[in-house]
Formats: structure tokens, sequence, C-alpha cells
């Protein structure tokens, strides 16, 4: 079955998070042979591909996990172009179109992910079994 | 009360159960609705329980300097978007009917929108 | 049938889920959802109510001998049994 996954939860965020529920899902269902469409980060969502994110000794790694569950699978990560830029979530073009001399920027979406619209999202609803919501 | 004989399918269904200004949640679920509307989905909003202060009238956000959330769901139409629908258990608890809305959306009993919910080929909540 | 997924203990939340679902429709309570089986009993005697084992052990709760505890090989199961999925939080 083919399933599209919407990840509105964050991995460290004011209400509980499901983002660990959203990666533990998606690597069951792959695992049993099922696929993925597509995995669309939204909203707050987007800080599950910030390779700024620092996690400390010891304890899982979501985003690193995220990113070798992605490349493992081939996965078609997208991250909401909107959501990700309100969050200091860039990649290289956005990085550089954004940057001035007073404002130093970092490229730090982890790579394997794209920022793009939320046309994504529609045209995933549209062509998947099945549309989850982890928020 | 609508007396339920028909229950309309969409392909994509909305649900809006957030209030506009609490958190990023009503925005970023408005944006996608819009998108929806743009590509020409066959799709639905319910604006269920927090969610229907979204559609109270009056909203003024230049003191806030907030984006106008008000503003912004007004386009729904514009964008082919006009099957709204207001839980209407959740008015009566917000003492809210439909007179204090800038849109029109029409109510319906937590038993259709369950019935809406099982008909929608999917379903995106925000 | 629709599956629900409630993932926070809150009240307003679980109302509007419950008075929606048709007693054909499955409930599946993940992350801080699990308590609000800790603290309702008779939505642990629903039919077709399921809550993510990780999530309960977690938490150091004991919901096994009231309710479905599932794995996630279950949890994806369900999706793919049901449909839609909405999500309540």
């Amino acid at each position: 079955m083919l399933f599209t996954l919407v990840i509105h939860a964050a991995p460290h965020s004011l209400l509980g998070s499901t983002a660990y529920n959203a990666y533990q899902f998606a690597q069951c269902l792959l695992q049993e042979g099922h696929r993925i469409h597509r995995l669309f980060f939204y909203g707050e969502g987007v800080h599950n591909l910030n390779a700024q994110a620092i996690t400390p000794q010891g304890e899982f790694d979501l985003p690193a996990a995220w990113q070798a569950l992605i490349e493992q699978y081939q996965l078609d990560s997208v991250v909401c172009i909107a959501a990700a830029l309100r969050r200091g979530v860039l990649d290289d073009n956005e990085q550089k179109r954004h940057q001035t001399p007073q404002r130093a920027l970092a490229n730090n979406l982890l790579t394997g992910s794209e920022l793009s619209g939320l046309g994504q999202l529609i045209d995933a609803t549209a062509h998947s079994d099945r549309t989850i919501t982890f928020a | 009360m609508e007396t339920q004989t028909h229950i309309a399918q969409y392909d994509l269904l909305f649900i809006f159960s957030h209030s506009p200004y609490g958190s990023s949640l009503g925005r970023e679920g408005l944006e996608a609705a819009l998108a929806a509307g743009a590509f020409d989905q066959n799709m639905a909003i319910i604006f269920m329980g927090e969610g229907l202060w979204q559609l109270k009238s009056q909203q003024d956000t230049v003191d806030a300097q907030r984006k106008n959330h008000q503003k912004m769901t007004s386009a729904l139409p514009m964008f082919g978007i006009d099957a709204l629908y207001a839980q209407a258990s959740g008015l009566d608890e917000r003492q809210l009917d439909l007179s204090d809305f800038y849109l029109a959306a029409k109510p319906v009993s937590d038993e259709t929108i369950g019935e809406l919910i099982r008909q929608a080929k999917q379903v995106l909540s925000f | 049938m629709t599956l629900h997924i409630v993932s926070q203990n809150n009240p307003f939340v679980l109302k509007n889920c419950l008075a929606v679902a048709g007693p054909n429709d499955a409930l599946v309570f993940i992350n801080d959802g699990v308590y609000a089986l800790a603290t309702h009993a008779a939505l642990v005697k629903r039919p077709l109510t399921y809550a993510l084992a990780h999530d309960i052990t977690t938490r150091g709760l004991t919901l096994n001998h009231l309710i479905e505890p599932l794995s996630y090989s279950q949890f994806v199961a369900l999706s793919c049994q049901y449909n839609p999925v909405q999500s309540w939080y």
C-alpha cells in the first residue's frame, strides 16, 4: 500500500512530539513491504530535517535517523518551503538568496530532502492510498 | 440542523480544529486548503471545536501586528472552495451562531461530521 | 470506516473524537493520548480501541489487561484496513 505521511511535529516541541511515532511508523511500514509516496514535513515538522540541531551524545538522533531512512529507501522527502523559511531551515538556493552582508545564513537542510511548495502535499494526497498526519 | 439524506463525498477533506492566532496551525492549514483549491480538488473544510473561532468576524490584527486570518480565509470562495461546514455542537458550546461568521458555513451534527469523514478519500487535519 | 488517531490527552479533543467516531470506526491512542485511557474507564471498554504498546510502557502505564496493546506492525495493518485516517490533536 502506498502511504503519504504529513509530519507537523518537531523532535523537541511544546506539545508531546509524535515525530518519533512518525519515524517508527515509517520505518515499520517500509520493513513490511509497503511504500511511501512522499514524506511531507510541514509546520514545526521542518525541524526534523535541520542539520544544525545537535542531539546530545547517547540519545536517539531523530534528524540523522530520518536522513538515513530517506537515503536507504530513496524516499521522496519534501519540506514545505514557506514553513521552512519561517523557521530557519534553508537549502543552498535559499541561503544564497536571503543572505546579506549583515546576516550570515546557514544552508542547513539535511541532504536527501528538498524544499518545495504545498502543491507537493496536495499532489501526494491525490496519489496515495493513505495519508496520515502526525502532529 | 440539516435533515441528512445524502452525504457528499470529497477526495480531500480538511478538518480545522485550532484557533487562528494561538498557534501556526490555523494559518498553515488555510494555506494548504488554498493550495488544494488552486489545484481544483474536490474538497471541503470542516471547522470544529476551537477551529470555529477562525470564522469569527471583525478580526482586527493591526495593533497586534499579526497577519489577518479573516482576510486570508475570505479568499476561500475565490479559490473555488465553497463547501464549508461548521460543527453545530461546537457553535452552541462557544455561544456562537452563523451570524457571527464572515463566511457562509453549513452547520452539521457530529454524526454527519463522522459520516463526511468516512466518505472522504483523504483527510488533512490542522 | 475511519481510523482515528488520538495523540494528546486533551478532554476537548477526546470529546470531539468520540462524538464523531461511529461504532465501526477504530480508535488508536498514541503518544500522550494513552494517558486518556488511564483515566477514562468507559473508554477502554469500547470495542475497536487500541493503544500503542511503546507509548504505554514509556509512560509507566499498565493498560495491558484492559486494552489491546498495538505493535507498530499492527498499527500499520490497521491503517491499511481502515480508510481514511483522521488525526486528533
